[in-house]
Formats: C-alpha cells, sequence, structure tokens
C-alpha cells in the first residue's frame, strides 16, 4: 500500500488540528489528536497537544497551569499503543 | 517475527523521541519564561492578519454571484470600507474609556473563543509599554482580564472570568465570589435578601472598582438561602478587535 495517501492523509489532519488551536473550538485540536492515535503511532498528536499549552497557557511556569493538553496528548497517544500494537495498524 | 518486533520498536522510538522533545520543550519553555513560546505567538498573531485579510478580500469577490471585475472591485473596497467603519466606531467607543484611565490601545489579535485555558492574545509591541499585571477593558470600561505574560511583541491576557478563576466582587453592596465558567461567563451565590435583577453590574473592588460583568439571569428556591446568579461580560466576543490596556494602579 502507498505510503503517500497515509503521509497526505496526516499531514491534512496536522493542519486541521492547528487550525483548530488557533480558532476552533478546545474539542476540535483533540478529536484530531486522538483520531490520529487511533490509527497511527503519530507523534504529531503529541506535537499538537503541545502546541495548544504553548499557544494558550496563562503563564510561562508550570504552575500554577499545568500543560492539560500535553498530558491529555500524550496519555491518548501512549494509551492507545497497545491497542494499535494488537491490531498491527502502525 | 524478530523483524516486525524490531521493526515496532524503532516506530516507537519516534514516539519516544517525541514525547522527549515536547517534555524538554515545555521545560525550556518554563525556565525561560515563554522564549519558546513567543515565537508562537508572534506567528499567530501574523496568520490572524492574514486570514482577516483574506475575508475581507473575498467578501468583495464572492458577494456577487459572477466576477465582473469592476463590480467585483467594488465588492472588495465596500466590504473594506465596513471593516474600516466598524475598526473606527469600536476605537471611538475606546476614546471615553481613555478620558477615565491612561493607558493604550491594542489590537486582538487572535480568537475569543479558542483557548480552553479563558485567554487571548494582544499586539503589545516595544512602543505600546504593556506589562505583566495591566488591566485589559472593553469599550464599555469592563475589565476582560489582565496582561498575564508580554513577550515577542504580543501579550497573553487571562481572563477574569476563565475557568477556576475566582474573583472577590460586589454586587448590591453584598460580597460575593464569582467563580468563572470561561466564554465571558461567570456564576455566583448571593444572599436571597439582596435584591438582584439581570443587568445589575458586578465591580471588583481590587480592580479599581471596575465591572466585570452583569448579571444575565437569576436562579432561586425558596427551600435556598441563597440565589445563583448568572453572569455575563456583555461584550461581541467574536467581532471585538481592540481592547483598553491601563496599569492596574490607575
Amino acid at each position: 500500500m502507498s505510503r503517500l495517501p497515509t503521509i497526505s492523509l496526516r499531514v491534512a489532519a496536522t493542519f486541521v488540528g492547528l487550525a483548530g488551536i488557533l480558532y476552533g473550538p478546545a474539542w476540535l485540536p483533540l478529536v484530531v489528536i486522538t483520531l490520529l492515535s487511533l490509527r497511527y503511532r503519530a507523534w504529531e498528536a503529541l506535537i499538537l497537544g503541545m502546541c495548544m499549552d504553548l499557544m494558550w497557557m496563562q503563564s510561562a511556569a508550570l504552575l500554577p497551569s499545568m500543560p492539560l493538553f500535553t498530558l491529555v496528548s500524550l496519555v491518548i497517544v501512549w494509551g492507545l499503543e497497545p491497542l494499535r500494537a494488537e491490531l498491527m495498524l502502525a | 517475527m524478530q523483524y516486525r518486533g524490531s521493526s515496532r520498536v524503532g516506530k516507537r522510538r519516534g514516539l519516544v523521541l517525541a514525547t522527549a522533545f515536547v517534555a524538554l520543550a515545555l521545560i525550556a519553555d518554563a525556565l525561560s519564561g515563554g522564549a519558546v513560546r513567543a515565537p508562537l505567538h508572534a506567528g499567530a498573531a501574523l496568520v490572524g492578519g492574514w486570514v482577516r485579510g483574506a475575508i475581507d478580500t473575498m467578501e468583495g469577490h464572492f458577494s456577487f454571484g459572477r466576477s465582473e471585475t469592476q463590480l467585483a472591485a467594488l465588492a472588495a473596497r465596500a466590504a473594506e470600507a465596513n471593516r474600516l467603519q466598524q475598526e473606527n466606531d469600536q476605537l471611538r467607543a475606546l476614546v471615553n474609556v481613555a478620558a477615565n484611565s491612561q493607558g493604550k490601545t491594542a489590537p486582538v489579535v487572535s480568537s475569543l473563543n479558542a483557548s480552553p485555558y479563558g485567554t487571548f492574545l494582544i499586539g503589545a509591541d516595544s512602543t505600546s509599554d504593556i506589562q505583566q499585571g495591566d488591566l485589559v477593558l472593553t469599550a464599555g470600561g469592563f475589565v476582560i482580564g489582565r496582561v498575564s505574560n508580554v513577550q515577542g511583541g504580543v501579550g497573553i491576557v487571562s481572563e477574569i472570568l476563565a475557568p477556576g478563576n475566582s474573583s472577590e466582587a460586589i454586587l448590591h453592596g453584598a460580597a460575593i465570589t464569582v467563580e468563572g465558567e470561561g466564554g465571558g461567563n461567570g456564576e455566583a451565590e448571593v444572599p436571597r435578601a439582596v435584591p438582584v435583577a439581570p443587568g445589575d453590574v458586578v465591580t471588583v473592588p481590587s480592580l479599581g472598582a471596575r465591572a466585570i460583568a452583569v448579571v444575565g439571569a437569576i436562579a432561586s428556591t425558596t427551600a435556598s438561602a441563597a440565589q445563583t446568579v448568572y453572569l455575563q461580560l456583555p461584550i461581541d466576543r467574536s467581532g471585538l478587535e481592540y481592547v483598553y490596556v491601563t496599569p492596574s494602579h490607575n
């Protein structure tokens, strides 16, 4: 199977996620992160979570505001790893 | 089997590296005081300007069914004129706020609804003298939030009514605690003896007795000694283009 559609799909989803970070509701990047993580070992999902926090967190310090989206994306990406491995999707 | 296993380990290595990169980036951002996020904010402000310009252009060119050159050009100019009129109206309204307190007008360079943390970005170049802790006001004199960080020509504003934020406020002389819910909304518990009506203004003494919201709705039951007051910031969040920034001691 060609890798080009896979790469195109991941790139497109990443752009949708980035647009969601800038202009969309907060759940849109979360949906993109989840869909990417279900299908691929998507490192870009972690980057999207990090960008969401770097873009909108109130202060630069880790406390008092925790990087919630980064933590959630880590949980989703690594949490779905056994499922991906079992289904041998990626 | 071994080949498949080693392939899987190799692919997982990418995730491990990405995880390490994310952790290091966040730590570097925290230790540097926001140096990592500054280019992100600057890029977002730039993209925001492009998007706004593209929308103005498209409004002019696609408002008519056919792309007749002269009509399209006139429509584009009309759309730009409308935009300039709206900007003028917003800036004129801010003149009233400027008359009462010193400060500067700043453009809003991001969406007010995209952040899950109740924040948004404003333009804060080196000539604006906008500093951390400054208050951000609407044209009506309501406090939207405080500047929590300024870097790279962009300031990040934390909304007073951000999710999880609490503010000690005054409503009809009664001391209340306003709990932010995001989206310019908040709620508070007010004793039933206090006469509250929709439209009443909530002020915060620590912000120079400035208003932060108005009462939108009230919910009370006879069994409770308190009434729940739902508050909202009376602005058009999708159309806000300029805010007024004033030092907090003003």
